[in-house]
């Protein structure tokens, strides 16, 4: 199954990237691709469990949706305690994992990778 | 050369010159897939023919252009859904390039 890797940088609240990348996700595994997201930076707090955005689409939701479609999410250990994320709060099915274990492997067995950033 | 798709988020102002797009596609076939306040892009004529100049066809999200209202000033840019991004991420080009 070719895979598409996303890496994300922005926080869920900072813009709307994290929204295009589990719209992008969307529409790729309904495709029949594999997903895999690699978020670090502020991209950590897409895994943060109990979001609750107010008038804003809520990618937390959306990203548990996703995972139980099938989508990968991964994020920095290191992003995530430099912000008090601590092990447990990541939603069900993600994992705090890092950049040379898991983003190296995405970008080693990846067909194509897309980074949105600024 | 392998075929490479650029994409951006930035709106004009942000994005600055497009030296690096015209020099990283020189040669090779080539699209631009505006998201979020890049596709600002698509309403002004002259900043689309500069695009068109650096490569050979741009492709601007749908739901971002709608959110925005704004209109087509270039006709020869493609308003795409997120499948048809994916088909152009996945299929039609080898490489993609955040700028």
């Amino acid at each position: 199954m070719r895979t598409m890797v996303i890496q994300i940088r922005s926080g869920t609240m900072m813009n709307m990237d994290t929204n295009i990348a589990v719209k992008l996700a969307r529409a790729a595994l309904d495709k029949g691709y594999g997903v895999r997201m690699f978020g670090y930076g502020e991209g950590v707090t897409l895994i943060k469990k109990g979001q609750d955005p107010k008038r804003f689409p809520n990618v937390g939701n959306e990203t548990k949706e996703l995972v139980e479609k099938g989508l990968e999410v991964v994020v920095c250990e290191t992003c995530c305690k430099a912000r008090g994320i601590a092990r447990g709060e990541e939603i069900e099915g993600t994992k705090i994992g890092s950049l040379t274990n898991d983003l190296s492997r995405f970008v080693a067995e990846g067909d194509r990778m897309v980074t949105l950033a600024r | 050369m392998r075929s490479k798709l650029f994409i951006t988020l930035k709106s004009p102002h942000d994005l600055g010159d497009l030296e690096l797009v015209r020099a990283l596609a020189k040669g090779s076939r080539s699209g631009l897939l505006l998201l979020e306040d890049a596709v600002i892009f698509a309403a002004n004529a002259d900043l689309g023919k500069e695009l068109l100049g650096a490569v050979q066809d741009v492709y601007v999200i749908k739901d971002d252009w709608e959110a925005r209202g704004l209109p087509l000033a270039n006709p020869g840019f493609k308003v795409v859904d997120y499948p048809e991004a994916v088909d152009l991420i996945m299929e039609r080009y080898e490489q993609t390039i955040t700028v």
